[in-house]
């Protein structure tokens, strides 16, 4: 089920009541975080559970293998290496199977060889599998590094990988950060749990009335960018751009607030991308876990930059891919990895350090921020587009359609997304603009922007846009 | 240090306006689907809610049965409801009783949950029409918005299908654009534009309750007086909308031949005489040779008239009110066409 559902409405109340007045114990506990979680799971489909099941199993069998064999370090290896390979072999068959098989074909068609027979598979892309494979990843190769005992505890390791507020579009969380946290005793804490519900009501904020918001104007450009002229063109990316961010950090904002009703902290997973003055900037605030995810075990595996400006390269434009690739098995999201890791190229040939100082003029940070929101903007076309060719065509009207008349859409949302970015960048001080609100000394002050924001939130609800990031 | 009590009591506090939104919602029943109802669209009334038309069709048919003995049913969505009764009964046997078991936006899995149904309740079905098109059968799973959402006696009236009925109107009644038009309308008693927006309200129509009708009598007074395709509002909705000469992508996978092989089962178990209509929608795009094929193949290429691409009714914007949905016009000159063999249609 959806955050944005009345079903979670219904659910999380009672998992609410039963988490604090009827499992007194870890173990009670622990078995309700994975019942809720894997019934939350099941809600899109009920053979999602089994692939996650077996997942859990594997990566919890894997940490207990690794630490068995921790004198034999050939069979440790082994086993982190078996359990790596079958989780990933697992995301690849439902993942980009089809995607391989196809494009096996097409380039074999294209150089007039005959075509492989490699039959497509008729089978659903399970819900987050993405995100808890990384999350499962994590822990066997932390407990390979000696950063993490392996647990015994199932029941835990069941509730760290299956986590209902963060299994389908994370943040991806680290094993040596969240799985102590449910091996823990966990006690109701009053300033968590109102935190947890004024991040939860930003988040809905963010999501339904903006990213919702927003939605409507770039279906409608995108479904009939041929006939657009520029600037709708244009307003379409802007557009496209808030959508994708609202969206993702909504959900993320809702994730982190749910689990703190439940006394577990989840780490933060954007911090104003949009105001990055470069692209290591924003890829510093910008799906924060899924980055240092990828840098921490692919990038600094691989070296990182430390083996010279080839290799940097070479390792940037990895992990880039792999992120591009995460994300969805269409070649536009290859494309959109690689132009993001075209983007590096520069700083790593020119062998630059950070170019964003704090003692730079307010009008050359300004610069940099409008640059860096310009270069994210125009890769997220490749994001959106369905297919390459859309992405040059819309990119081509852009240039052949030149006009100065305002866009068709859009307008309306530019208070709102203009309202949103002021708060975050106003209170950037605080995880989210609701902490900021907190602090008020006026009550009814803080009352008025909460029921402000729900009554906000009520006026838009009911328009069953889907998350983005459940597609990947 | 505040406590739990204290945290769900003052929640509480907070959400209590929404409770006393759910507890309207219980009162009020806005969309006729708590209590039961012997009419759900009562003419006497200024407006309308719109409702559920899978639901209250069901409940209709169920509550009506004993009276009418229903056993030709037309079923399809809102574009089958220019298939008029009384246009159809000049070609069925005296004494059939027809039957408008349709839905908005319905899907390929309602409608076979509903022919399913049908034979389920031990009713006769003697005569068929079914009227698609590629909307109707690219949706294989039930729908979820709350004028559309399956019938719980579809599915058996399990807790769950009930449970998404009730899911589905809460979800619309907690909007506050809902709530707003509501509220309008409840004290000026008048149907304004913004409240039609989404389908939320609606102004009465002209509805035959002993067959599930909805009759344009409104809109073809208007056209009989002959100004309506003048008016530029319908103008600027019929412009640019057709696309002669493209295909739609194929619909049909195997989730919807087994469906369709499903309705088939059940009308060769009834040794019904039916017939299926692509329905001839204004932007002329033709429904994809392979999903024609697989419907010739289950249903038979007698049965299989494809209405869709460039026809004399498609080139003619007369024979529709808008472009998504045609006249009683068309419907009867299809009804002429597919149930005289010796008749070409289309042309």
């Amino acid at each position: 089920m959806s955050f944005s559902s009345f079903e979670y409405l219904l659910f999380l109340p009672i998992v609410f009541l039963a988490y604090w007045y009827l499992c007194p114990t870890l173990r009670a506990k622990n078995a309700l975080v994975v019942g809720a979680s894997y019934f939350f799971y099941g809600w899109w489909d009920w053979r999602f559970t089994l692939l996650l099941a077996l997942t859990t199993l594997l990566s919890y069998g894997g940490g207990l293998a690794e630490a068995k064999w921790r004198e034999q370090e050939g069979r440790a290896k082994a086993a982190m290496w078996v359990v790596v390979g079958i989780n990933l072999g697992i995301l690849g068959v439902f993942k980009y199977y089809n995607f391989f098989a196809d494009s096996t074909r097409l380039l074999f068609a294209r150089l007039g060889w005959a075509q492989p027979s490699l039959p497509l598979l008729e089978i659903i892309l399970p819900v987050g599998i993405s995100f808890y494979t990384f999350q499962a990843l994590s822990y066997v190769i932390d407990v390979r590094r000696g950063r993490l005992q392996p647990t015994r505890d199932v029941l835990a390791f069941f509730a760290y990988l299956s986590f209902f507020p963060q299994l389908v579009a994370g943040p991806i969380e680290r094993a040596t950060h969240l799985l102590p946290q449910f091996l823990g005793p966990r006690r109701f804490n009053y300033a968590q749990a109102v935190s947890g519900m004024r991040q939860m009501l930003w988040g809905f904020f963010k999501k339904v009335v903006v990213a919702d918001g927003c939605a409507e104007g770039v279906n409608a450009i995108f479904a009939d960018y041929q006939h657009m002229n520029s600037t709708t063109l244009l307003m379409g990316i802007a557009l496209f751009s808030v959508q994708i961010y609202g969206d993702f950090s909504g959900y993320s904002d809702i994730a982190i607030g749910t689990a703190r009703l439940f006394g577990i902290d989840l780490m933060q997973n954007f911090r104003l991308p949009y105001f990055a003055r470069s692209i290591s900037d924003f890829w510093r605030r910008w799906h924060i876990s899924l980055m240092t995810w990828l840098r921490d075990y692919v990038y600094i595996p691989l070296g990182g930059s430390r083996e010279g400006t080839w290799h940097h390269l070479r390792n940037t434009l990895l992990v880039f891919l792999c992120s591009g690739l995460w994300h969805g098995a269409a070649w536009t999201f290859v494309l959109w990895g690689l132009y993001h890791a075209l983007l590096f190229t520069p700083r790593i040939l020119l062998g630059r350090q950070r170019v964003e100082r704090a003692s730079a003029s307010a009008l050359r940070k300004i610069g940099q921020t409008l640059r860096t929101f310009g270069l994210v903007a125009a890769g997220w076309l490749l994001f959106r587009s369905s297919t390459l060719s859309d992405a040059v065509q819309y990119a081509a009207g852009i240039f052949s359609r030149w006009s100065f008349a305002m866009p068709a859409y859009g307008k309306t949302m530019l208070p709102l997304v203009v309202a949103m970015f002021a708060a975050e960048w106003l209170t950037r001080r605080y995880d989210h603009p609701l902490q900021a609100v907190a602090q008020w000394r006026t009550s009814s002050l803080r009352l008025a922007t909460y029921f402000a924001l729900a009554a906000a939130i009520l006026y838009h609800a009911g328009s069953d846009v889907q998350f983005i990031y459940f597609q990947f | 240090m505040p406590t739990l009590p204290h945290f769900i009591r003052k929640t509480a506090l907070m959400l209590s306006p929404l409770l006393l939104l759910l507890g309207a919602y219980f009162y009020i029943d806005p969309f006729k689907v708590v209590r039961t109802y012997d009419v759900f669209y009562d003419p006497k009334e200024a407006w309308w809610v719109g409702l559920d038309a899978d639901y209250t069709a069901t409940c209709t048919y169920d509550r009506q049965y004993p009276q009418y003995g229903y056993d030709a049913i037309i079923f399809g969505n809102s574009r089958s409801r220019f298939y008029a009764c009384d246009d159809w009964l000049q070609y069925l046997p005296k004494g059939s009783s027809p039957y408008h078991f349709d839905a908005n936006g319905e899907s390929l899995y309602a409608m076979m949950r509903k022919v399913q149904y049908v034979e389920r309740q031990g009713h006769p079905l003697r005569h068929a029409l079914f009227v698609i098109d590629r909307e109707l059968l690219a949706q294989d799973k039930a729908a979820t918005k709350h004028n559309n959402t399956i019938a719980p006696q579809l599915e058996g009236n399990t807790l769950l299908a009930q449970a998404r009925l009730q899911i589905a109107s809460l979800r619309a009644w907690f909007n506050l654009q809902f709530i707003y038009a509501y509220a309008d309308a409840s004290l000026t008693n008048e149907i304004k534009p913004y409240m039609m927006k989404r389908m939320l309200l609606c102004k009465p129509y002209d509805y035959y309750q002993p067959t599930n009708e909805e009759r344009q009598t409104d809109v073809e007074r208007r056209i009989a007086a002959g100004t309506y395709y003048d008016e530029p509002d319908i103008q600027a909705a019929f412009a640019g909308k057709q696309h002669p000469g493209e295909v739609s992508p194929p619909t049909i996978k195997a989730s919807q031949l087994e469906q369709l092989r499903t309705i088939r089962d059940v009308l060769q178990r009834q040794r019904t005489d039916y017939r299926i209509v692509v329905s001839p929608l204004y932007d002329q795009i033709k429904l994809h040779p392979q999903d024609l094929a697989h419907l010739q193949e289950i249903f038979g290429v007698d049965r299989v008239f494809d209405y869709s691409g460039v026809n004399a009714i498609t080139s003619d914007r007369h024979y529709f009110l808008e472009p998504f949905h045609y006249r009683t016009l068309a419907g009867r000159r299809i009804l002429s066409e597919i149930y005289k063999p010796h008749l070409p249609f289309g042309k």
